[in-house]
Parts: C-alpha cells; sequence; structure tokens
C-alpha cells in the first residue's frame, strides 16, 4: 500500500510537474481551421494610437509576426490584411477585427472582446472552424502600440490581438506567466505580442 | 487507491476545463458600483437568444425575477441582456460575458437601462451565483477561464472569491453609501 501511495503521489506531482512547464488550453471542443484564415484588420484604425497609422499596420503586422502564431514552428497559422469590415457579422466565414463594435458588445470595462462558436464536425472527431470575429472598445481606453511611450495608462494593442487572435485560432488560457495566453496584462505590457515556448506548444498541438 | 484515482480524474477534469476570452479592466467594488444604477438579487425565470435586428450576432435575454434590491431602484422583474447564445444550428460564444440559466439565482450589478436594455456591469465581474452552503448563502463569482484580464499595478489578478452573501451585500451597500448614492 505504501509503495501504491507513493507511485500515485509521484504520478501527480509529475502532472502538476507537467502543467507548470505546458499549461496551455485548447478551446472545447478542439477545433482548427482547414487553412490559415485571413483576419480583415479595420482600416479606420483606433484614434487613440499615435504612430501616424492610427495603429492598422502595426496591429496586422504583429499578428502575422514571426514572433508570433506564424513563427511556432509549423508554417502559417494565421494571415491578415488591413480592409474595410462594414460587413462584420458573426457566420459569414470572414474573420474581422472591428475596431468600432458594431453590436456595442464591448463597452465599459471591456476593451477588446472575441466570438467563436461557429465550427462544424469534420466527422472524424475533430471540428472545423468556419468563422470567429472580434470587436474593440476602441475610444475607451488609451490604446497605443510598440515604441510609444507608456504613461502608465496605455494599453499596447499588438499584445491584445495577438492573444485574442490565439483564442481564434482554437487556443484557450495558460497558466504560465508570461506566455500570449496567459489571462492578464498590465497596462504599458507588450509582451503578450511575442509568444512564448508554451504557446508555441499549443499551437504546435492544435496544427 | 480509489482516493488517489480520484484526485487523477480531478486533475484530468481541470485540464479540461474549456476556455476562452475577452479581455477586461479588472474593477473594484468601487468601480463597480459606481458603474451600476442597481445591485439586485433574483431568480431567473426565463432565457430566450435571437438574431439582433442587423442579424450581425447573437444576444440572449434573461428575466429575473428581483427578490432583493440591495440598492438602487428596479422593477419587480428586470430584463437582463447579453451577447451570444444559441439559435437553431447557430451557437456564439461570447467569451467572458454573463450567461444565464432558468433557476440560476443570482447576485447581479445592473447597468443603467440604455435603449430599453439592462446589462450586467463589469460583465462577469458583475454576476455572482448565489449558493447555499453548509446552511450559509455564498456568492460565488461568474468569472472563469475564459476572461482576460488588465490590471492597473501590472500585478497578476487575483482570482475572485466565493464571500457570504451578507458581506457581500454589506460591502455594496458600504460603497453605495460612500458614492453618495444609498442614505444612511
Amino acid at each position: 500500500m505504501k509503495i501504491q501511495s507513493k507511485v500515485a503521489t509521484f504520478a501527480v506531482l509529475a502532472c502538476l510537474g507537467a502543467s507548470s512547464v505546458f499549461s496551455y488550453v485548447l478551446l472545447s471542443p478542439r477545433r482548427t481551421w482547414d487553412s490559415p484564415p485571413t483576419l480583415i484588420v479595420d482600416n479606420r484604425g483606433i484614434p487613440s494610437i499615435a504612430d501616424g497609422d492610427l495603429g492598422r499596420t502595426r496591429i496586422r503586422n504583429a499578428i502575422v509576426s514571426s514572433s508570433a502564431w506564424n513563427g511556432a514552428g509549423t508554417g502559417n497559422r494565421v494571415n491578415a490584411t488591413v480592409g474595410s469590415v462594414s460587413a462584420w457579422r458573426m457566420g459569414d466565414g470572414r474573420p474581422m477585427l472591428n475596431f468600432r463594435d458594431p453590436v456595442g458588445a464591448c463597452t465599459g470595462n471591456c476593451l477588446a472582446a472575441t466570438f467563436t462558436g461557429f465550427f462544424q464536425s469534420r466527422g472524424n472527431g475533430t471540428n472545423r472552424i468556419t468563422d470567429a470575429d472580434m470587436v474593440t472598445h476602441y475610444n475607451g481606453f488609451d490604446w497605443a502600440t510598440a515604441g510609444e511611450a507608456c504613461s502608465g495608462s496605455e494599453i499596447f494593442a499588438e499584445g491584445v490581438f495577438v492573444h485574442e487572435t490565439g483564442h481564434l485560432l482554437g487556443l484557450g488560457h495558460s497558466t504560465v506567466s508570461g506566455a500570449t495566453m496567459f489571462p492578464t496584462v498590465s497596462f504599458c505590457n507588450n509582451g503578450p505580442a511575442t509568444i512564448e515556448a508554451d504557446d508555441r506548444a499549443g499551437i504546435n498541438d492544435l496544427y | 487507491m480509489k482516493r488517489f484515482m480520484a484526485i487523477g480524474l480531478l486533475l484530468l477534469s481541470a485540464v479540461a476545463v474549456p476556455a476562452a476570452a475577452s479581455t477586461f479592466l479588472k474593477m473594484t467594488q468601487k468601480d463597480l458600483v459606481q458603474n451600476s444604477g442597481a445591485v439586485i438579487q433574483g431568480q431567473v425565470l426565463k432565457v430566450s437568444s435571437f438574431w439582433e435586428p442587423t442579424g450581425r450576432i447573437i444576444v440572449t435575454e434573461a428575466m429575473v425575477r428581483v427578490e432583493e434590491k440591495v440598492y438602487g431602484e428596479a422593477p419587480s422583474v428586470v430584463v437582463v441582456r447579453t451577447f451570444g447564445g444559441t439559435v437553431g444550428d447557430f451557437t456564439v460564444e461570447a467569451h467572458g460575458f454573463p450567461t444565464f440559466r432558468v433557476n440560476d439565482r443570482l447576485l447581479l450589478y445592473l447597468e443603467p437601462e440604455k435603449d430599453g436594455v439592462t446589462r450586467v456591469a463589469g460583465y462577469q465581474q458583475g454576476q455572482f451565483h448565489v449558493v447555499r452552503q453548509g446552511g450559509v448563502e455564498m456568492a460565488i463569482p461568474a468569472t472563469g477561464d475564459d476572461a482576460s484580464v488588465v490590471t492597473r499595478d501590472g500585478r497578476v489578478a487575483a482570482p475572485a472569491q466565493a464571500i457570504r452573501l451578507d458581506l457581500l451585500k454589506e460591502s455594496i451597500r458600504g460603497e453605495a453609501r460612500r458614492a453618495g448614492r444609498l442614505e444612511n
């Protein structure tokens, strides 16, 4: 009995240890895109971003950066282009990041909202994502992009949208502090724009 | 041995929890009270989901019977709207948004009604499930692991804790008094 207890205790500790190394979580049920989706980034930008381009190009570039999901080691996972999002709607198969929130879902203390749920069974126990969309509370916070000075209350857009894109691709949250998919970030912290080992493991598990 | 198998199953279930997120600013009790017109305790009578009129997204409305107004004014039945839900074969998952089920007993921070719609202030941070545990009514935070949180001070946001319902109400009324929204 003592040996059994020790084995069981070791197994539990091993599980805990392993989860502290890789703690990524996949959306449930597990789901993936058939091919890398092309996210349309709102060409109106975010007015508070003072990079001369309202943030649109830097946000787009961060999403497709080799420091983010496309650099995880298994090829391109997401494409992005700056364009019109006037047709934003759930279920149309065109993933869009709408900075202006046409449905008023993200107000008050909400910075950015990701909507998923459109997926279908492939019939072999896996699920195909067919759409996911995001909106932003563009005028409720002081948004900034990399390189801008931070006085203490700016939200760095690249980090937020690389994180949200992780959800769009099928990832949930990680318990590894510092990972892009860790669920807490602070003002002036753009760290989530660069993925970490746990994020890499998660996306490579999915795709 | 059964005990260890149970622990193992618990660990497995812990890593299998579905999660995703939207991003929200962490709110204090003061923030929540300042952003709400009323705080109520009530029970969900009915839940219905539908495509909002422009056809862009599915929303859900919960009809909640108000059992107690903790502070502020509210009708005897309030209709609370949230985003996400299922209509036919279509489901929109609105991560980090309040969700409702018939018969849920809830404590809700309600935003002032706007355009005929009432919403929960602070999203999941303004929603607690009322549960009786060991003869004591507890308020269990609705916040799960499907919400990302931005903190003002850079610290990792501590998970919201269950609290005795009477203590939470006392705290809300205290904050409302300090904000001049409730008489002594």
